[in-house]
């Protein structure tokens, strides 16, 4: 399950932020990212939330800036 | 730093589109949607629509959805958004953004509560008279933003209404109120259609009514208008984006031409054959016979906005003919369709004879049947027709139909009032020819008049109607907007010229258009076009001998012209020989023809009568 949870978070990594879904560090973190804009981070948290069938806040869609804090977010929502 | 996506193999925009157009607009998902712009925006080729984007709100969230979804209906958008706000900076353009991306189209969306907020917070605090004012000082900045968008760019603007809240501030009480919520959106969106069905270029583009097809509740999400000042939500986004899709294939004339129907079980319940006329469920108080009667009146609709109608059905032509005759309860007459294909043939051998006798291309039809199989066939063989395959239930058919979003036009002219019956004629002529020995004969029996003139503002419309939608004779395809057609009246240095023709069956309305541009030495033929069902009665020729009687009046030594083939114009390729023009040179892209003034000698079609005025 796990698994599947990281998998669906990466493609929409991947899609939304055009990066290569298997080479994905576990530690990716906005800012080493070129295209996570401000723009972009709302269009992944809005695809997550569309992928994922949840709804944030919006304090936690300001927390969602790196890939494990993300997982925690998904993952309490859950 | 992270790998970016390793690059994805080429795609071309034709692979791209046959790829998304079955797909329903909601089978989207974010995260594709993104990918899908981002891919489309990467290929090379030339847009078929540079869109600029202005406004108040956030409108990066919606133009990748657009883009996608103007791909799958076969146009490459070339988008601009301005900053956030800066609607009128836009416009002054002191950096010249705008006119370098020289948009075709201008959306402007507004947001009252962020135009006017403060005002709008107090709302139910204010006089009426307040309210009023309030309503008239936003329309006024609204005309003057289209007059000056107007001025300075000859895009069309489309400019987005006001959806009204759905929940008014003083609740049910607003509509006991005068000036309340209700009637202040109702009235401010009522002047702004007003404001620009007076000026020619400007359109309203109706999202208050895309919020209400959709549903405001859903439509709206406050934590994105908060966090980005996007007031809509992402499942809102792509309905949204494909009422715009539909305004685009409008302006660029890229709506289809004709609606092809079949019959039994489409325009009435029951087969024809089996059940016999009296047998067939149509209205009569019957719930599936008041849903194909429905049905019908909304095809009869089609035929007021210049939409052709055909049948296509596999049926005996007696049978079929006999319904139209017999039942006179039927909205639809045989005289609302140009054309009947009623036979055994395939429906691929039938849906290729009326492109042809109707003179339209195959991607101008939509064929509507309640067979899968047919539809399926269809499908495979002739991939450009679009296919809608009928729902099992008739009461939904009149959604089916109107979700065709090729259907549209921005305006409905004269000329599209009266298309079926000129295309019904169009078929009596063939008949004629049929019956006349020679085609001498047939052309002197058809008593052709034409009137050549100007183009008056009057005729701005239907020139550009012209302009967009002829691809058959047409020499040089060249796309020209309302804004370039408004500014060829004023030009001293272009003439435009429209011929109008009739003959003993009736008038064909205005159906070709010569642009020629003068320089000191010379005169150019810039665009030279007919629409296609005026082909081949000499119509060209008394066009091309005003444009040599013009270049002679016009001093100038030599007459150049240009041809530019297309996959379409089969029928101009040797069109300037045969008018007596020297090609004089001639590349891979174009071939330019040349006259002299000793050689500009008129062809023969004595048997059209000309008035020049």
């Amino acid at each position: 399950m796990a698994d599947e949870l990281s998998r669906r978070i990466r493609r929409v990594l991947s899609q939304v932020l055009d990066l290569d879904s298997d080479s994905i560090p576990d530690e990716l973190h906005r800012e080493n990212v070129d295209g996570w804009d401000s723009l972009n981070h709302l269009r992944l948290v809005t695809a997550l939330e569309e992928e994922l069938g949840v709804r944030f806040t919006m304090r936690e869609v300001g927390e969602m800036s790196n890939l494990a804090r993300i997982r925690e977010i998904v993952e309490a929502r859950q | 730093m992270t790998a970016p996506r390793a690059a994805s193999p080429e795609v071309t925009f034709e692979e791209l589109h046959s790829s998304l157009k079955e797909r329903p607009i909601s089978s989207f998902t974010a995260g594709e949607l993104a990918a899908l712009s981002r891919r489309l925006q990467a290929l090379g080729r030339a847009a078929d629509v540079r869109l600029a984007y202005l406004g108040n709100v956030t409108l990066d969230f919606l133009a990748p959805v657009v883009s996608v979804l103007a791909a799958r209906r076969g146009l490459l958008l070339d988008s601009y958004i301005a900053p956030y706000g800066q609607h009128v900076q836009a416009l002054l353009d002191e950096d010249g953004t705008l006119r370098r991306h020289d948009p075709d189209v201008i959306l402007l969306v507004l947001s009252l509560t962020e135009l006017r907020g403060d005002a709008l917070a107090e709302f139910p605090a204010l006089e009426a008279r307040a309210r009023k004012e309030l309503m008239n000082e936003i329309l006024v900045h609204l005309e003057q933003w289209i007059d000056m968008a107007l001025e300075r760019f000859s895009s069309t603007l489309l400019i987005a209404t006001f959806p009204h809240p759905a929940r008014p501030m003083l609740g049910l009480a607003d509509l006991k109120e005068e000036y309340g919520e209700t009637e202040f959106y109702a009235e401010l969106n009522l002047g702004l259609v007003r404001a620009c069905r007076k000026r020619q270029r400007a359109v309203a583009f109706d999202l208050a009514r895309v919020v209400s097809f959709f549903g405001a509740r859903a439509a709206f999400d406050p934590k994105m208008a908060l966090l980005a000042r996007m007031p809509w939500s992402r499942a809102f986004l792509p309905y949204l984006a494909e009422e715009l899709v539909r305004y685009l294939l409008a302006v660029r004339g890229r709506a289809r031409k004709c609606v092809v129907v079949d019959l039994d079980n489409t325009l009435w319940g029951g087969v024809v054959g089996e059940d016999g006329i009296e047998g067939l469920n149509l209205g009569g108080g019957d719930p599936e016979g008041e849903a194909y009667f429905e049905f019908q009146r909304r095809l009869k609709a089609l035929t007021h906005r210049g939409v052709l109608l055909a049948i296509c059905s596999k049926n005996n032509l007696e049978d079929a003919l006999e319904v139209f005759r017999k039942r006179q309860d039927m909205p639809l007459a045989e005289s609302d369709f140009a054309m009947m294909a009623i036979n055994w043939e395939p429906k691929p051998v039938n849906l290729e004879r009326i492109a042809q006798t109707l003179n339209i291309g195959l991607d101008s039809l939509v064929l509507i049947d309640d067979s899968p199989a047919e539809i399926s066939l269809v499908r495979q063989t002739i991939p450009e027709v679009r296919c809608v395959l009928l729902p099992e239930e008739p009461a939904d058919y009149v959604a089916a139909l109107d979700e065709v979003d090729e259907l549209e036009k921005v305006e409905v002219l004269r000329e599209d009032r009266e298309k079926t019956h000129s295309y019904r004629q169009q078929a009596q002529r063939a008949e004629l020819r049929l019956e006349s020995l020679d085609l001498g004969s047939y052309l002197a029996s058809l008593k052709t008049r034409v009137r050549i003139h100007r183009v008056e503002p009057s005729g701005v419309a239907r020139a550009h109607q012209l302009f967009s939608k002829t691809n058959q004779f047409n020499l040089t395809t060249r796309r020209y907007s309302l804004g370039d057609v408004e500014r060829f009246l004023t030009d001293p240095t272009i003439e435009l010229w429209q011929l109008e023709a009739g003959d003993r069956f009736g008038e064909l309305g205005t159906i070709a258009l010569a642009l020629l541009r003068l320089t000191p030495q010379s005169m150019e033929v810039d665009s030279f076009l007919m629409s296609c069902r005026a082909m081949g009665r000499g119509i060209e020729t008394a066009a091309m001998n005003h444009v040599k009687r013009r270049f002679l009046a016009s001093g100038r030594e030599e007459l150049h012209s240009l041809l530019i083939p297309t996959p379409k114009n089969v029928p101009v390729r040797d069109f300037y020989l045969q008018q007596g023009l020297r090609r004089v040179e001639r590349t891979e892209e174009w071939e330019r023809y040349s006259l002299s003034r000793a050689e500009a000698e008129e062809k023969d079609c004595s048997w059209i009568q000309v008035e020049e005025s």
